[in-house]
């Protein structure tokens, strides 16, 4: 991406962040302001995705709260989707992990978005600790992933525009995931549909 | 919108210098119910409002427009110790910075939010920093008692819950038992935090801790595999080329800080660093384009100092370039009028007369430099004034400004680079630096043995003039210092003199001042107690 590009982007993103402003002082625009919100997190998405392709991003990790992480998103996107429900579940979460929370926090703010988007009424999030693993759920109860979007995501083939999205938003969610590495084990994205009487997109971000 | 704080009460400083920025963000913290908001656009008026007023929060975007940043504007304020402990600094960041800030590890703001935020988001962010505050003001107000025990048992306290805060409490509790000295315990820190995961301030802790109980080579193995596996992590690289200058391997140590600005350029203390490394190595082209590019990049930033120009009139002037060495002290004497900067300035003047063959120029130069007050200087003026007195052929002045330096600054290593550069360029071999350094050390031994034995014999008065005398000179030498406040302190047991506690509770001060968990300090205030004297 050349300079000239990178500066327009920013200035949209710019002034998509000043409406957003504007319209919190205003009060009563949730939904305005989540779209938004979204516009602006996909030219962020764009912006780091081109950084990951060139090879120059970077993750710093450090310790940090799962649990404040959840909180904030939890009390976030109620306030953006005051007509979904979203639960969260914190019981099994360790108190401290580690890995680089402005990069998580994108990848789960994209997951999110995506599962109020497509959620009829109902969202779940949780963290928790599974052996040597931290792993963050985004649950919802839409129609799920159809087939040929697992099918891609298991055969790697991603940033591709699929009827769900462009994709994107997956695409650099595996890479910030993959880029955390502990002993030589490296996160990853898991997808599924929920199995059961259950229904709904299953989005799993693990940390080592 | 709801809040759980109630933060009409607090002080905020908004920094940014788009306007919509600013009015938009006034507009949201308003509506959270922040009532004491100042807005500012530039450095400079943070300046004067950081000066006058106490902050609880400082949100300051990264780009301010011309080419000075928040996070070297951070860096400056830290440095300088212009920021309160209890202020919350939060950096506002595009993503295209986010990486670079938090990489910056010398220097970590308290918080970071990347565009586009919400008010909400800013606010769980604030509540966030506010609950880590309460949960470890007991550490901070240990350290602001200048208790370094009790840092540690507060540490242990809060270590016993294996709460959130665990890790970063690691972190301090690690840097405690360095600063008084109980370098086994820091790592047997470091590598219990290392267990738990291969983070890269542990790493370097270690490395620390591994040099300081002199086991270089592990020490150098650990900081090498950190550069290999974080080459993001730049006070690594600063921390690899101490070590190398300490070693006498000055070219390594360039290389270094060379990798070390291309991953983290606009580090102002590293670029004046690497320029003064460069000069050492007689890399005077190289030491000119850094220090040029640094002066123009920064051009009406208040970042900048006459230091700046000195190093890079020095590099002209080595190039036989006196003409422009002249030209950008001129343009240097139109923007710094304090006494310090004056005497830098007229310094370096001095060199570039001298240096043009004039040598009457160079001479009223380096005299009026001299008749400032030139008792107590900080190092880069103290260094300009050596260059100038070695090249005018003074070198018992030069020597005795160098040692000013080194006395006044024992454990710095940088500022020894510094002293070395100013000796190799006046033609001195690496022996007569060698002796000029174990001298400045070993008249501080000296001074502090002989007002000891004067104290054991009695003679308080006589010693208390010697050490005091030192510790007028030499007011960053702590050890001078502290010793100095405990043979008061001692003295005041016996005379209950007035004058002299005064005194004492000066140095005391001090002490606290730059270093709250001092050694001595417990010594001095155990003296104080017997004599009943103090609060």
């Amino acid at each position: 991406m050349n300079e000239l590009e990178l500066a327009v982007i920013h200035d949209a993103k710019n002034s998509l962040g000043e409406v957003v402003f504007r319209l919190e002082a205003r009060g009563g625009c949730a939904a305005e302001i989540v779209s938004l919100i979204h516009a602006s997190n996909s030219l962020t998405n764009l912006l780091i995705w081109h950084r990951q392709q060139d090879g120059a991003m970077r993750i710093s990790i450090d310790s940090t709260s799962p649990t404040d992480l959840l909180h904030e998103l939890v009390t976030e996107f109620r306030q953006f989707f005051p007509n979904i429900t979203i639960e969260s579940n914190i019981s099994q979460a360790p108190m401290f992990w580690f890995y680089d929370e402005a990069y998580i926090r994108l990848a789960l703010v994209n997951a999110l978005h995506n599962a109020c988007h497509h959620a009829k009424m109902m969202v779940q999030l949780s963290v928790r600790q599974v052996d040597s693993k931290l792993v963050f759920t985004v649950q919802d109860d839409g129609a799920g992933y159809d087939d040929v979007m697992l099918e891609r995501f298991s055969q790697k083939q991603l940033g591709e525009v699929s009827r769900r999205g462009t994709g994107i938003g997956l695409a650099l969610a595996s890479s910030i995931a993959n880029m955390h590495i502990n002993k030589g084990v490296k996160g990853q994205v898991m997808l599924s549909n929920a199995g059961g009487n259950a229904h709904g997109a299953v989005f799993e971000l693990a940390l080592p | 919108m709801a809040t759980l704080t109630n933060v009409s009460n607090k002080k905020v400083l908004i920094i940014d210098d788009m306007p919509e920025m600013r009015s938009q963000l006034q507009m949201s913290l308003t509506s959270l119910g922040f009532e004491k908001l100042h807005l500012v656009s530039s450095i400079k008026d943070a300046m004067d409002r950081i000066a006058t007023t106490q902050y609880d929060v400082i949100l300051c975007d990264y780009n301010l427009g011309g080419n000075t940043n928040g996070q070297q504007f951070l860096e400056y304020l830290r440095t300088h110790n212009k920021l309160e402990r209890n202020c919350v600094f939060i950096i506002i960041t595009a993503e295209n910075s986010y990486e670079s800030v938090v990489a910056a590890a010398e220097c970590l703001p308290d918080d970071y939010l990347l565009k586009p935020f919400t008010a909400g988001q800013f606010l769980a962010r604030f509540e966030r920093l506010l609950e880590r505050q309460e949960v470890l003001r007991p550490i901070d107000q240990a350290h602001d008692n200048k208790n370094g025990h009790k840092v540690i048992a507060e540490c242990n306290k809060i270590l016993a819950l294996k709460n959130k805060y665990f890790v970063d409490v690691c972190k301090i509790k690690a840097a405690a038992l360095m600063r008084i000295e109980h370098t086994d315990e820091a790592v047997e820190l470091y590598n219990e935090v290392l267990q738990l995961r291969d983070l890269p301030w542990a790493q370097l802790g270690l490395a620390r801790a591994q040099a300081k109980l002199g086991n270089m080579q592990a020490s150098e193995e650990i900081s090498q595999k950190l550069m290999q596996t974080n080459p993001q992590f730049v006070a690594n690289f600063d921390f690899a080329s101490e070590i190398l200058m300490q070693d006498n391997k000055p070219e390594q140590a360039l290389q270094v800080l060379k990798d070390a600005a291309a991953s983290s350029p606009g580090n102002m203390s590293r670029t004046r660093h690497l320029t003064a490394l460069a000069m050492t190595n007689g890399e005077y082209a190289m030491a000119e384009e850094l220090m040029a590019e640094t002066i123009k990049k920064h051009k009406h930033s208040p970042l900048r100092e006459a230091a700046d120009y000195a190093l890079l009139s020095r590099a002209l002037i080595e190039q036989g370039k006196t003409k422009e060495a002249l030209a950008s002290l001129k343009e240097a004497a139109t923007q710094f009028d304090d006494s310090e900067s004056k005497v830098v300035i007229a310094a370096s003047n001095s060199i570039a007369h001298f240096k043009a063959g004039d040598l009457k120029e160079a001479e009223a130069a380096l005299n009026q430099a001299l008749a400032e007050d030139t008792r107590v200087l900080p190092p880069s003026v103290a260094a300009s004034l050596a260059e100038a007195c070695f090249t005018s052929g003074k070198d018992e002045a030069a020597n005795t400004f160098l040692k000013q330096i080194l006395q006044n600054n024992p454990d710095d290593l940088r500022l020894q680079g510094r002293v070395k550069m100013v000796c190799s360029m006046a033609g001195k071999d690496t022996d007569e630096v060698a002796t000029l350094i174990q001298d400045s050390a070993k008249e501080i031994i000296k001074i502090n043995n002989d007002g000891v034995r004067k104290a054991q014999a009695g003679e308080y008065k006589e010693a208390i003039k010697l050490i005091v005398d030192a510790a007028e000179r030499l007011p960053n030498n702590l050890n001078i210092v502290s010793n100095a406040a405990l043979i008061l302190a001692v003295s005041v047991a016996n005379s209950a003199d007035k004058d002299e506690l005064v005194q004492c509770l000066n140095y005391r001060q001090k002490i606290i001042d730059k270093d709250p968990v001092h050694p001595k300090l417990a010594q001095i205030d155990a003296m104080l107690k017997k004599a009943k004297l103090t609060s």
